[in-house]
């Protein structure tokens, strides 16, 4: 039997934490190094995904700090990063037979591998596992364009697609929100949902939250939104999963879109995880179309804590007995 | 709501909805069906392929095929349908999202067919039980219901379970659903254990779901003595259904089943096409009714869409006796020459006064380019034609001169007075009935939407209702804009190593038939449409399929063309007419010109202009949210 368990980061976790395992990125955004950096010494070892594509801004700097931590580099591409992924990691579980600590930094990360790291983390036989989800949110920048550009991924999430037990039941879209008002157009076109709803983030900075609102009021959006404070995923993890698991009662289908700040897709897609396969998980995106603009981090990390131990049926009985 | 605007009140402000079918039941589509053209030869034909991009209509008009809707349509040639649709539709939906999950169980391949055929299973259960159950409301006309004793109840519920093998109880339809439904519980379970380890399908997901629909509609009527009865699968979506299935089923429109036919949807420019090509294809108009919904002429398409705004009308109250001509009043495009329409309506007082003489409509928008347009000037001095005396030319002359050139007078005379600037009085031109009913090009969604803020824009002037010029070319650029932001959202194509968006073909596209209608020497024969050409690369033909298939390129009724052909190559086709007030364009095709040569033409402009004029259109509204 398996008894996962959801917090929040713990307070210490940048000066105490251990893990075995960093699985980060290394791209071109200066943020895609800030949290392995910060948390340099901490771990015992570290995989990249590396976006080799795009060689702009701080990309050679975070090469250079990944190849000095002795890093080992993954390619970017799912298919071939989820078995590399899968190898390490049952590797890692036989060096670390009671315990196995993980942390996955979703800073620069694109949604697929995003969710095909945490696939495999989620999908490891091991008698504990805990998974820090850590993200470092960008500094205002005026002008940002963020992910907008044109459209090359429009599709579920390779490996979340969910499952419709009444493929003519009502679909319902929960969507969390960004500047790419494009993206989110085109996710909706491509699913023709009945109902969305829509999650627009605040708390990253007031001109963010200020910009985000004029924008989806002004443009495309209208005023149908709830908030969710990127600060508190926990809170949105709980809205996400209680509504998702009310929706699937009632007999509706539910899928996620993920747009706007990466934080959001960690929880859509540890909800997509947890709910057995039902909840799909969609991805729309520009992809490398987008324009590269460099993403500062401002200071702050955000999270999710993750555990899951194997119960064997005999404890479980005797934690019966106790209570 | 009731709002103030600029000193008028507006009267009417409708909650906001999308006009999408694919989630409404059968008797929420009937409420609000207006039948285009298209629903008679659906209705008649045996087999039809209703072809059309998004927003087309397809699914209503397949919905409108069930008994529920067939009773519950508001309509007077309701009753006609009723009778004549004499086959019991079985409608078999499906969306994007489930076509991927389909897709997805790629470690099972015969899991997505065993999902489409339970799909298929409880679609007839739930077409059979219809028939069987008392309708609720008494006095509403009744479709197929044949209220039988249990007996014979059980007995088609027997040979149901007999049909797709359900092994467990069968004395009732409760029963063989419950079945039906465990089984689909079961493949999601098969489906989650298929992510992590191997798994043995269970023999009843390899039945032929189409072969056991067959069987079971033959049983029910032989239980109900009724051997002519014929089913109908009413298959939407077809290119997102399983590969098995589809070719399956394209192979059977040339069985000649005795007791099922089959219509199916799909989007103008599939892969499945290829079914229908060829010696091993089924034949047009014996085998099977191609059906466009993009083939309306522009009569039937303003027809259709004053069809929709008049019920939408009579669903507010105060607005039942109100025609949409009257509150739209004159289009400067109206073809007729002496206003005749014009006077039916109310709009002239003297149906004898011409278009073309001093004062009217056209001669003063002629009089306006030859003062400022040396080319027109010339064209007019090379035809012999004398502008105060165009009143007195023969019907002949008028026919083939004057009508030819009319709508690109009125474009070009508009544009050279803003003096090249884009301004929302550009849009000012597109009002007026004819041209707002034509510019939805009969799509029934992107009608809906213009309807809807033609409506919220109703003032009162005179204590008679109108939408005023300003507001009709506020209405078209919302809607526009709401019509540009679902071509932004089609996928692009890497193009010599760039990123080519849809929206960037449509704009060079548009740009250069601009540059012929406007800045070229005036001249009465303009491209307005183009043929694919063979020095078109295949990435430029992939965005063409998905401009096509998103309705932002129209399909060009050639005589002797085929509507079914084997790739887009050699078809001629235009912009969609709501993309022609983006260009200043009139709406009407034209002649045929290579679209190499009109992408070519307009490279670099039209990728600053992608740029430069997106922010000027304002966003989506928030319609598509709710």
């Amino acid at each position: 039997m398996i008894s996962p368990s959801i917090g929040p980061l713990r307070d210490d976790f940048e000066t105490n934490a251990v893990y075995d395992l960093m699985i980060a990125v290394c791209g071109y955004e200066e943020r895609s190094s800030f949290i392995p950096r910060r948390l340099a010494g901490h771990y015992e070892a570290i995989t990249v995904v590396d976006y080799q594509a795009v060689k702009l801004f701080a990309y050679d700097e975070n090469r250079d700090f990944y190849t000095t931590s002795d890093a080992r580099f993954m390619p970017a591409d799912v298919a071939l990063l989820a078995g590399a992924l899968s190898e390490i990691l049952t590797q890692l579980a036989g060096q670390c037979p009671a315990n196995l600590r993980i942390c996955i930094d979703a800073s620069s990360m694109d949604r697929d591998v995003l969710a095909t790291a945490m696939a495999a983390v989620y999908g490891l036989d091991h008698a504990f596992v805990s998974v820090d989800f850590v993200y470092a949110p960008a500094g205002y920048q005026r002008g940002l364009q963020g992910s907008a550009g044109s459209i090359t991924v429009n599709r579920p999430v390779k490996g979340m697609e969910g499952w419709a037990y009444q493929p003519d039941a009502p679909l319902v879209c929960m969507l969390g929100l960004g500047f790419e008002d494009d993206l989110i157009i085109a996710a909706i076109e491509a699913l023709e949902p009945s109902e969305t709803i829509a999650y627009a983030p605040v708390g990253l900075d007031a001109r963010y939250d200020n910009e985000l609102k004029d924008r989806l009021r002004g443009t495309s959006i209208g005023e149908t939104w709830d908030y969710y404070d990127v600060h508190q995923p926990l809170t949105l993890f709980r809205e996400l999963t209680n509504t998702s698991k009310v929706l699937t009662a009632r007999g509706q289908r539910v899928v996620l879109v993920p747009v706007g700040p990466k934080i959001f897709a960690i929880v859509a897609t540890l909800v997509g995880l947890l709910s057995n396969g039902i909840v799909s998980l969609w991805r729309v995106s520009a992809a490398n179309a987008r324009t590269p603009e460099d993403r500062i981090a401002s200071g702050s990390v955000t999270g999710l804590s993750y555990s899951r131990r194997r119960i064997a049926v005999s404890d479980r009985d005797n934690d019966k007995t106790a209570t | 709501m009731t709002e103030r605007h600029s000193g008028s009140e507006v009267l009417y402000a409708w909650p906001t909805f999308t006009y999408n079918a694919v989630k409404l039941s059968p008797s929420e589509v009937a409420k609000s069906f207006v039948a285009p053209p298209a629903f008679e030869l659906l209705a008649r034909a045996d087999n039809a392929v209703l072809l059309g991009p998004r927003g087309a209509g397809k699914t209503t008009l397949l919905k409108m095929l069930q008994s529920e809707a067939l009773e519950q349509w508001d309509d007077p040639s309701a009753e006609l349908y009723a009778t004549g649709v004499q086959a019991v539709g079985v409608f078999v939906g499906t969306d994007r999202l489930w076509s991927e999950q389909l897709a997805s169980a790629g470690r099972v391949p015969s899991l997505g067919v065993a999902a489409y055929g339970l799909h298929i299973a409880r679609s007839m259960l739930r077409a059979i039980e219809h028939r069987f159950t008392v309708s609720e409301r008494p006095g509403l006309r009744e479709h197929l219901r044949l209220p039988v004793e249990a007996k014979i109840q059980t007995e088609c519920a027997a040979a149901f379970a007999d049909c797709f093998e359900l092994s467990g109880p069968r004395h009732d339809f409760g029963a063989v659903r419950r079945q039906l439904e465990t089984r689909v519980l079961e493949l999601g379970k098969i489906r989650n254990q298929a992510r992590f380890v191997s798994v043995d399908m269970p023999t009843w997901a390899y039945i032929d779901a189409l072969e056991a629909a067959g069987i079971y509609a033959e049983s029910v009527n032989r239980i109900l003595n009724e051997p002519d009865r014929r089913w109908c699968l009413l298959i939407d979506e077809l290119e997102l259904a399983p590969e098995q299935i589809v070719d399956d089923l394209l192979s059977r429109l040339r069985g000649n089943s005795t007791v099922l036919n089959y219509k199916l949807s799909m989007a103008p420019v599939v892969d499945q096409i290829e079914h229908f090509i060829g010696s091993q294809g089924a034949v047009r108009g014996q085998d099977v009714e191609f059906i466009s919904l993009t083939g309306m002429t522009r009569k039937e398409t303003t027809e259709f869409t004053t069809r929709l705004m008049e019920s939408q009308l009579a669903a507010t109250s105060d607005l039942v006796q109100v025609s949409p001509a009257k509150l739209l009043g004159v289009s400067a495009f109206d073809e007729t020459d002496y206003g005749a329409e014009n006077a039916e309506r109310g709009f002239i007082s003297s149906p004898t006064t011409s278009v073309y003489n001093p004062g009217g409509t056209i001669w003063n928008a002629m009089k306006r380019l030859e003062d400022v347009d040396p080319s027109f000037a010339k064209w007019l001095a090379d035809h012999e034609m004398r502008l105060d005396d165009l009143g007195s030319l023969d019907a002949h002359r008028r026919a083939s001169l004057l009508r030819k050139i009319r709508n690109i007078v009125l474009v070009r005379s508009h544009y050279v007075g803003l003096h090249g600037r884009r301004s929302r009085k550009t849009f000012e031109l597109y009002s007026g009935y004819s041209s707002m009913m034509g510019l939805p090009d009969g799509n029934p969604r992107m009608a809906m939407t213009l309807i809807r803020e033609l409506v919220n824009s109703i003032t009162l002037v005179h204590s008679r209702p109108q939408v005023s010029v300003q507001g009709q070319s506020q209405a078209l650029e919302s809607v526009m804009a709401r019509f540009w932001s679902l071509l932004t959202a089609q996928q692009g194509e890497v193009i010599d190593g760039r990123m080519v968006t849809v929206v960037e073909l449509v704009e060079r596209i548009g740009l250069a038939l601009r540059r012929n209608v406007l800045e070229e020497p005036f001249s009465a024969d303009v491209t307005m449409s183009f043929r694919i050409d063979s020095r078109l690369g295949p990435e430029w033909i992939r965005l063409v399929e998905r401009a096509l298939n998103a309705g932002g390129l129209v399909r060009v009724s050639v005589r002797g063309e085929d509507l079914v052909t084997d790739g887009i190559g050699g078809n001629t086709y235009r912009l969609s007419y709501l993309l022609c007030p983006r260009y200043s364009l009139p709406l009407r095709t034209g002649k045929a010109g290579d679209l190499s040569n009109l992408i070519d033409s307009s490279n670099s402009r039209a990728r600053r202009a992608v740029d430069k004029y997106q922010p000027e259109l304002p966003g989506l509204s928030k319609e598509l949210f709710e």
